[in-house]
């Protein structure tokens, strides 16, 4: 199966919130952790400001996702088709996950005494039965767009050279912490709307020097205090047989 | 046979005085510790913490998980020394050193068990399921396997206590290979906290965020270890000075001057790496910054001054000041590791994060716990006094 995307044009929602109820009813997601919210930020200075809308803080379903390289019983998992899926019957609540999401994403049951974490899933049950996503069957003005991801950035693409004075040159989600399935495209400055600088290198670059250096260490480190302790043992044993030899001459001379 | 079980349990008289100040302050702490922890695991995290979906670690990760760990080194550096570079002039605070690690561990796992939203499924990544890409998975192996290799460290006071002298002989027959493995899972697991931390580019501080990071954990750790052995022993030898062996006088001074000396090395070195942490990555601007004179604080007040009053202490033969800089050396690893975790994390956002009453009760009581535990094990087992019977048998 194709990688599949998710584009939100944010020029494009009207904040009718018609994404975050299909998904409410779709996932049965608890209040306190909406996987998706339509955000609403006023820009520009008064009276000449201009309301701009977007479902935003939902998982950007990363290519090489944070959550899943930090995860120490591999709860989370990036399907073929895309979406990033998370097992409950795995997780031990650690947390590392959230804290790991350079876009805070993964949001915790805080309130239950047998807590899990909650994040879109990318309708993976709809997308298997090739349905779209509930909050993109549901979008009346197509500000949510399905599809490959690849034709997906294509048609970001036209938009913005159709437009080159109107959309922000740039497509949030193509190249941010090694690319995501979530694309974003913007008439304002993303972190205008909140959108955090991630870089662009995968995150879970950031540990494979340290985990390559584990085998060394395992294979080095007993080899070199092995070394140390034939050393020490050696000196003793030398030291014991000069103090048994100086008794024995102490002996014959008194 | 009846001479020996009252020099084992140490006489009468030494639990004859049940209420004293410790103890009274110690039932107190339980008394309302105990009932948070219930109420915590009945009423979930949210209710107990200050935690959040910003903020999702707290002060159990940062104090009871991570500071917790590097304070246990000691075990694992003075094993080393004694057993593998052969000084064994340490040997009489070996014992303590070892069990003060151990216990540490096992409550550091404690500490985990009331942190996580699953504390049943803690064997998963053990037994269960494999995360082999993630940094916490190695931990979580190496922690357990260490655990198990720490109990074997310790296990010949065990049978020494209970008179099991064919296990005592083949737990004794495994000291070098279990000392090897305990040198060899502690530098991983130490330096993979830290390494935790590689993954957060964008919520940890620049001054704290560094490729170093692995090796500042694991230097650090042999300062909090070493610190930790002379902090714990000046108290042990004082405290419980009825357990001393009456004819086997040890300098107790003289091997704390030798762990000053080694601390105040260690401690150079690491004040050198964290500079050249900053130097890497070009944050001196953010020096003056009011993170900046906090991350001043904690470099020049807690490493390089400790280095230097270890120094003076050696030099001067002043067992006092090495004391003293040990206790400062321990309080600086403390705000390392809650900086690094707690103070610097998402240091960027609004909601900030303090603990709660509940979660500094929670590990007050943890800790109280662990002394009681660590009381326990000392009035009954061979830990600062050899049994005649099994004198020179390491």
């Amino acid at each position: 199966m194709s990688e599949k995307g998710l584009l939100i044009d944010v020029e494009k929602c009207i904040a009718c919130h018609a994404c975050s109820a299909a998904c409410k009813v779709k996932n049965n997601t608890p209040g306190e952790a909406p996987w998706t919210k339509v955000e609403s930020h006023e820009i520009g200075e008064f009276p000449n400001t201009k309301e701009y809308n977007l479902p935003f803080n939902r998982c950007m379903h990363c290519e090489t996702p944070a959550c899943d390289s930090v995860c120490l019983v591999h709860a989370f998992q990036k399907t073929s088709d895309g979406s990033v899926v998370y097992d409950r019957k795995k997780c031990i609540g650690c947390r590392y996950c959230m804290v790991a999401c350079p876009f805070n994403v993964p949001k915790f049951e805080w309130g239950k005494a047998v807590p899990f974490i909650n994040k879109c899933n990318f309708c993976a049950d709809r997308q298997a039965a090739k349905l779209q996503p509930a909050c993109v069957s549901v979008c009346p003005t197509g500000a949510l767009l399905f599809g490959e991801r690849k034709k997906l950035l294509d048609i970001a693409n036209t938009r913005i050279y159709q437009n080159p004075d109107r959309y922000v040159h740039h497509i949030y989600g193509e190249h941010e912490a090694g690319g995501t399935s979530l694309l974003y495209i913007s008439t304002v400055p993303f972190e205008q709307l909140g959108f955090k600088a991630v870089g662009t290198t995968p995150y879970p670059q950031a540990t494979w020097s340290f985990l390559s250096a584990v085998p060394l260490v395992l294979v080095l480190w007993p080899a070199f205090f092995g070394g140390i302790y034939a050393f020490t043992k050696r000196k003793e044993a030398v030291a014991q047989a000069k103090a048994q030899e100086e008794t024995k001459k102490e002996v014959r001379h008194g | 046979m009846d001479e020996r079980i009252t020099q084992r349990t140490g006489g009468s008289h030494s639990r004859a005085k049940i209420i004293t100040p410790f103890n009274v302050v110690a039932v107190i702490i339980l008394a309302i510790g105990i009932p948070v922890i219930i109420y915590r695991f009945a009423n979930g995290l949210g209710a107990a913490t200050n935690l959040s979906n910003t903020n999702p670690w707290g002060l159990w990760i940062g104090f009871d998980v991570l500071t917790g760990v590097a304070l246990a080194a000691g075990g694992y550096v003075l094993a080393s020394s004694v057993y593998l570079f052969g000084l064994r002039d340490y040997y009489p605070v070996l014992r303590a050193a070892i069990l003060t690690g151990f216990l540490g561990y096992f409550f550091v796992v404690v500490g985990l068990l009331v942190d996580l939203g699953q504390p049943w499924r803690l064997p998963y990544p053990v037994f269960y399921s494999y995360g082999v890409t993630s940094v916490l998975f190695l931990v979580a192996w190496h922690v357990f396997l260490y655990l198990t290799v720490q109990f074997l460290e310790f296990s010949p006071a065990v049978c020494e206590w209970l008179g099991w002298k064919k296990v005592l002989r083949w737990v004794t027959s495994l000291t070098i290979g279990v000392t090897i493995a305990g040198v060899v899972l502690s530098t991983l697991h130490q330096s993979a906290l830290g390494a935790l931390f590689l993954m957060f580019p964008t919520k940890l501080h620049p001054l704290w965020y560094s490729q170093f990071i692995p090796v500042f954990f694991f230097i650090s750790s042999i300062i909090g270890g070493l610190a930790m052995v002379i902090v714990e022993s000046s108290l042990s030898h004082s405290i419980f000075r009825d357990r001393l062996d009456p004819e086997r006088h040890v300098d107790l001074g003289g091997l704390t001057l030798g762990l000053g000396k080694a601390a105040s090395v260690v401690l150079f070195a690491y004040f050198f790496l964290k500079l050249l942490g900053i130097a890497d990555g070009n944050h001196w601007g953010l020096l003056n910054t009011p993170l900046g004179y906090w991350f001043l604080v904690e470099i020049l007040g807690f490493i390089l001054l400790p280095c230097f009053l270890f120094a003076f202490g050696v030099r001067a033969n002043n067992v006092g000041l090495v004391r003293f800089a040990s206790i400062l050396t321990v309080i600086g690893i403390v705000i390392n590791r809650l900086n690094v975790s707690v103070v610097a994390l998402n240091w960027n956002v609004t909601n900030r994060y303090f603990p709660s009453w509940m979660e500094i009760i929670i590990t007050i009581t943890i800790i109280t716990i662990g002394i009681l535990t660590f009381r326990w094990i000392v009035n009954r087992m061979p830990v600062l006094q050899e049994y005649p019977e099994f004198r020179g048998a390491h």
